[in-house]
Order: structure tokens, then C-alpha cells, then sequence
């Protein structure tokens, strides 16, 4: 036996007859038969059935079997993962030569990374992993699943498979982490130059985005989707919502630095569950203001609902130009107002303002609104920035993988 | 549809019916007077807590 | 040391001075070795065929000492019904009559030698069977290591020479460890008696192998050509 040469063993599967060749024998503990998908137990010698499948099969952009020359060494590609984590999906490579083992070939979002597994031990220093003197930072961690396999590997593989991972980077190279409940293990990762795998493996650039299409522009779209639809949502619900009413208005007048005058405005009857009632004050002030208290109270429990405005308008010329400041039409918004007859106490004063701009006026005029199921302005647009945010932090991890719809895989 | 799409879709649904229920009870949170969130406003001179007193301009 | 297999009579050679087993080529008995007598302890299990490019024959040199591949014993181990991995020891006779052993695993090799360890905690918790986590540090020989996994190994099969006879089916309780500098260790538990190893990873490429085993498919790299 000494002088025969390491074959590759050529088996069929128990499932589907299809032809299964085993490349690493020895050292390949699990195949996923490339015709049904089933999951074949290759530490035995005779190939048994793990799990059965009848799954068609997406092929590997690079096909099973393939060679190419990576770092100086030829490889074999034997295996082939699909994973997804929790915001980002790659694709995995395993490629495997009898002298140098295996190395990972990672496809995530347009890039290559070659990796290798690590022999020795980064050692953790809070979120920085250290390794042969160079420091990585860490991320947060993720889990990382199996969403697809084919092809044969050195462990125990199946979809479905979840383990906590966590990457470590500095520069072009980074360290990943995964942890299943028995052992952590490390894999050193160096990023390609655009164009080697292509080179290597022979590969054409596919015309148009197959199935390795950018997932982050994909996600961006999807994200936009779901924000587009509960934009929609945020329309509907204010289209139907109940139509605001002007339901009392009066007229003040009030001499600058006269005494304060109080006004009853009423009845503002809210006959909802509850409702938002806004208190809109208009004036002419020059130079002037105007403190403005309001208390909306209810006739016959005498619950209150307080709240002040300032009506206000400055102007003059400096240096600068021109300039003016001021409000002279504040709103007051109160909230929930529950059902009830309620009154609206309006307390008024007029202030002149004694600068050196000071102007004079004979009276103010301060007309009271009451605006009853209005003011949801506010809300709508917190709510669509709420929406924007999906949207908003694909765009920016889009915008940081730079890569775009037409820039789907870097050849 | 991968697992943040389908977070970030349940996040839209609960704004929306936040949204919601806020017109329906007239709820807003930058209310400034009324029922629940509403900040009461002072009701007494010589102490308006957002009295005026002149322009800001320099 | 050349003589005929109690068994069969096919000839067997020893190459080594100190190591007491071998496993005939030709009937696959194995043969212990105790002075000039020699007594058969059982029939050992053929090693599944493998794709490894070392076999039986293959010298190298390492740190400087050449060595020769006399034996292997092919381990595997399981969760429950299922293995789950396999890995290969090759015995390396040292030219100064020393053994190491070079073990293949999941595409690396790893060269260690056994050494005389006493005191280290690991021992002993091995030796008493303590639960042992991957991930824990251990200290062995004034070495700092991780532990990477513990687990029990059974034999699969054996070949060639050996220090002790591996028939098919044998268990033992192995630790392995490694440091941060391509440095690692293991700690092995047979019956009553815990031995320590330690070593390193090593590339093929550097290890000046030759007479490496045929591979159909893949003509050999630069290193190993001649």
C-alpha cells in the first residue's frame, strides 16, 4: 500500500445515485451531495445519509472543483457556504490543498477576503484582539447562520447552524471569531485585490446582478420599501383624522403697560373621548409684547388645563442692517383635552419695550382662536423621520461599502 | 427578507400605530398644556415662566 | 533489526531501538517486542485511505534533526453515535533515537514530543477527570496555553512502528492547548496514566520532506519535487 497514490474517492449518494467525489479524504467529515443536497456522513467509509434532502441546488458563482492559484498556491474549491449575520449575508469558499490544508474564500458585498485558520491565540485586551504584535479592533458581535451548503467540509455542517462571531479589524487584515458552545475558533482574514479571484478561478464577470447582486443596495431598497409603505400608512391615518374646527374666537384690546385684562371665551365643548384644542393668538405688536395666560377649564368639574404664550415684535437697523425678531402669532397646543364643556380664561398684558428703537403704539388688538382636533403637524413629521431611519442607515452602510446597484461583484 | 428588514418593518407598524392612537386621543407630545405629556404653563404675572421682556437682538 | 512475524512469517524490520510495537504490513498483527521475544496482542485495524501526501518512509528535518516516518495511529472522535473528525499521528524516530509525533488534523500539522511534566494543575485535572472548558488557560512546563478541546479520541486504526499497541476501538482523554505563538501542547489521559506533550504547528514546507506520498491530481509543490 505504501507506494499507491492519495486518491480522491469517487462515491455515489444513497439518496439521489448521483456522483459524489470525495476530494479531502480523510479529512472531510460531511458532503452535501451537489444534486439533492442531502447531508452525507463522509467519516464513514461506506457514505451514510445524515438528512435527507430533495433541495435544487443553487450553484456556487465559482463552481465545486474548481482551481486556482491564490498566495502562490493552487487550490481546490471543496465546499461552499451561503451565511448570513445579522445585517449582512457572504458567501463562503472552502479551498483545499493536500500540501498547504484549507483556506476560506469569503464573498461579502462585492469583496474577497482569503482566510486562514489560526494556529495560535489573539490575545483579548477588552475589545481589541492582539496578534503577532498588531492590534484588531472588535466589533460587536453577531450571530452568523447557515443558510445554505453544498459540498464537502472538514466539520459537522448543516443549515440552520448558528454561531456567536464576532470580527476583529486592522487595515486590510481582520480576525474572526466564532463561538459555538464547545470551542471558539479564529480565522485570520486579508482582503484581495479586486480582480484576483476572477484571475485565479478563470471567471467572467456575470452580465447584469446575478445572485451575489450587492445585498447592501438590495437592503436599502427594501428598507425604502417599508418606509414608503408606512409613509403611506402616516397619510391615511391623518386624512382620516378628525377634521379641525375653529370653535370660538374673541377680540382684546390692550393698552401698552395698562393693567391686565381677563376674558372669558367659551364653550369649547369637546365631545370625543379626547382631543387636542389649540389656542392661536394673532396681534400687530411694533415693538411690543404681549404675556398672554390661558387656562381652559371645565365648567362643572372646574379641572384646569394651563398654559402662556408670548406674542412679540421687535425691529430696528444697527451696523448689520436691518433687523427684526419675534412671534406675532403664537400657538398653544394642549394636549388630550378630555370630554367636557370648558371655558377658556385668557389672561392678557401689552408691554411696550422702552429701547432706544422703542416705537409707540395707541393699543393692541389680540384676537383668540380656540382650534379644536388640530396640531398633529408635529407628530406627522417626528413620525416620518422615524421612518427615515431604516432608510437612512442603509443608505449610510451603502454608502460606506461603496458600492452601488451597477457595482455588484468586484471581479 | 433577512431579520433586520422584518425589525425594522415592525418598527414602522408601531409608529404608525402610535401615530394613531395619538390623533385619535389628540395626544402630542409637543403639546404645551392639556392632559398627559402637556406642560402646564404659568398663570400668574410678575412671573410668566416664558414672559417676554424685550428682543434678544444685540 | 530484521526478523519474521510470529504469525506469518513475512519479514518485519524495526527501525527504531526502543519502540516495542509493530504492526505486521503483510497480516497486520501486532507484535510487542520485549528483548528478543517477540508475542502478538491481536490484529490492528487498517487506516481508512486518506488524501495526506506523508506516509510511512517520509524523512524531513526539523530544528535541525532529520526524522523518519515509522508508524501511525488514525484517531477519530464523536458526539454521541456520530464522529465527528478524524485525525492522523504519524511516529517520527528521530536520528538520535528519539520519537516525536506529528499529527494531521483538519489540514495542519502540529510536531510534538512528549516530555516528563509533573506539578502543572492540568495533570491533575486531568488525571482526575475534571470538567475542562476550551477557552481556559493551563500552564504546563512553564508554558502558558488556552485549552482549544477535551474530549475522548478512540483509535481507528494503526500501522508500523509504535510505543504502545492501538488496537481499533481504544480510548483515551485528550486535552488539547494552544498559546498565542504557534505553540501547542496536549495532555492525554490512558487509563490510569496521563502523559503530556509539547510541540508546535509546523508547515510541511518547512519540515525539508521527502519521499512524500503520490497525490493523483495534484502534481507535488516546488518543496517537495526530487
Amino acid at each position: 500500500m505504501k507506494d499507491d497514490p492519495g486518491a480522491p474517492r469517487a462515491l455515489t449518494c444513497p439518496n439521489c445515485g448521483a456522483p459524489i467525489i470525495v476530494r479531502a479524504a480523510g479529512l472531510t467529515v460531511s458532503v452535501i451531495c451537489g444534486n439533492c443536497g442531502s447531508t452525507l456522513d463522509a467519516a464513514d467509509p461506506v457514505l451514510t445519509l445524515i438528512e435527507r434532502s430533495n433541495a435544487a441546488l443553487a450553484r456556487p458563482l465559482i463552481p465545486l472543483g474548481s482551481r486556482g492559484s491564490l498566495d502562490g498556491i493552487e487550490w481546490e474549491v471543496v465546499g461552499y457556504l451561503e451565511r448570513s449575520g445579522d445585517d449582512v449575508e457572504w458567501e463562503e469558499y472552502l479551498l483545499f490543498n493536500p500540501w498547504s490544508g484549507y483556506r476560506f474564500l469569503i464573498h461579502v458585498e462585492g469583496n474577497w477576503r482569503l482566510g486562514q485558520a489560526l494556529d495560535r491565540l489573539p490575545r483579548l485586551d477588552g475589545g481589541t484582539a492582539l496578534l503577532d504584535g498588531d492590534a484588531y479592533r472588535g466589533s460587536d458581535p453577531y450571530n452568523a447562520r447557515v443558510d445554505f451548503v453544498v459540498g464537502e467540509f472538514y466539520w459537522r455542517v448543516s443549515v440552520g447552524e448558528t454561531v456567536a462571531a464576532t470580527d476583529y479589524s486592522a487595515g486590510g487584515t481582520s480576525l474572526s471569531r466564532e463561538d459555538n458552545a464547545q470551542e471558539s475558533s479564529w480565522t485570520q482574514l486579508k482582503d484581495l485585490p479586486p480582480g484576483t479571484v476572477g484571475k485565479a478561478f478563470g471567471l467572467t464577470p456575470p452580465l447584469g446582478a446575478g445572485k451575489t447582486a450587492n445585498t447592501a443596495w438590495r437592503d436599502f431598497v427594501h428598507s425604502l420599501i417599508i418606509a414608503a409603505i408606512g409613509f403611506a400608512a402616516l397619510l391615511v391615518v391623518l386624512v382620516a383624522a378628525p377634521a379641525s374646527q375653529l370653535i370660538a374666537q374673541d377680540t382684546l384690546l390692550l393698552e401698552p403697560e395698562g393693567p391686565a385684562i381677563t376674558r372669558v371665551i367659551g364653550p369649547v365643548e369637546i365631545q370625543r373621548r379626547s382631543s387636542a384644542v389649540e389656542v392661536r393668538a394673532t396681534t400687530e405688536v411694533e415693538n411690543a409684547w404681549v404675556d398672554l395666560g390661558y387656562a381652559l377649564v371645565e365648567r362643572r368639574t372646574q379641572q384646569r388645563f394651563e398654559a402662556s404664550a408670548t406674542a412679540e415684535y421687535y425691529s430696528g437697523s444697527d451696523a448689520d442692517g436691518n433687523w427684526s425678531e419675534g412671534d406675532k402669532r403664537p400657538a398653544s397646543l394642549f394636549a388630550s383635552i378630555p370630554r367636557g364643556s370648558y371655558d377658556l380664561v385668557v389672561e392678557a398684558r401689552a408691554k411696550q419695550w422702552g429701547g432706544s428703537f422703542g416705537g409707540s403704539q395707541p393699543s393692541v388688538a389680540v384676537t383668540i382662536g380656540i382650534v379644536r382636533d388640530t396640531g398633529f403637524g408635529g407628530l406627522f413629521l417626528f413620525a416620518a423621520i422615524m421612518l427615515a431611519i431604516g432608510p437612512a442607515w442603509r443608505a449610510w452602510r451603502l454608502y460606506s461599502s461603496g458600492a452601488g446597484p451597477d457595482r455588484d461583484t468586484t471581479w | 427578507m433577512k431579520f433586520t428588514n422584518i425589525l425594522f418593518a415592525l418598527w414602522c407598524l408601531a409608529v404608525v400605530a402610535l401615530f394613531a392612537l395619538a390623533v385619535d386621543r389628540g395626544y402630542s407630545p409637543f403639546a404645551q398644556g392639556g392632559g398627559p405629556g402637556g406642560r402646564g404653563g404659568f398663570f400668574f404675572f410678575g412671573g410668566f415662566g416664558g414672559g417676554s421682556s424685550g428682543p434678544r437682538h444685540k | 533489526m530484521t526478523t519474521l512475524c510470529p504469525n506469518c512469517g513475512a519479514e518485519i524490520t524495526f527501525r527504531s531501538i526502543g519502540l516495542s510495537v509493530i504492526v505486521c504490513d503483510f497480516c497486520r498483527s501486532t507484535i510487542l517486542r520485549s528483548g528478543d521475544v517477540l508475542s502478538i496482542m491481536g490484529t490492528a485495524a487498517t487506516v481508512p485511505d486518506t488524501i495526506s501526501p506523508l506516509q510511512i518512509g517520509t524523512t524531513g528535518v526539523h530544528n535541525g534533526a532529520s526524522f523518519e516516518l515509522i508508524g501511525r495511529v488514525r484517531w477519530s472522535w464523536s458526539e454521541g453515535e456520530q464522529i465527528m473528525g478524524g485525525w492522523t499521528e504519524w511516529l517520527a524516530l528521530f536520528a538520535d533515537g528519539s520519537h516525536g509525533w506529528l499529527a494531521e488534523a483538519m489540514g495542519r500539522y502540529m510536531l510534538t514530543r512528549r516530555i516528563d511534566a509533573v506539578g502543572d494543575p492540568i495533570l491533575k485535572a486531568v488525571a482526575w477527570g475534571e470538567p475542562l472548558t476550551p477557552g481556559d488557560g493551563a500552564d504546563l512546563a512553564g508554558s502558558s496555553y488556552a485549552i482549544t478541546d477535551a474530549r475522548p479520541a478512540t483509535v481507528v486504526g494503526s500501522d508500523g512502528e509504535l510505543p504502545f499497541a492501538a488496537p481499533k476501538g481504544e480510548t483515551v482523554f485528550s486535552v488539547d492547548m494552544i498559546d498565542g505563538a504557534g505553540g501547542c501542547a496536549s495532555v492525554q489521559k490512558h487509563g490510569d496514566n496521563v502523559s503530556a506533550y509539547v510541540g508546535r504547528y509546523v508547515a510541511l514546507s518547512d519540515l525539508q520532506l521527502r519521499n512524500l506520498r503520490k497525490i493523483e491530481g495534484w502534481p507535488p509543490p516546488a518543496w517537495a519535487a526530487a
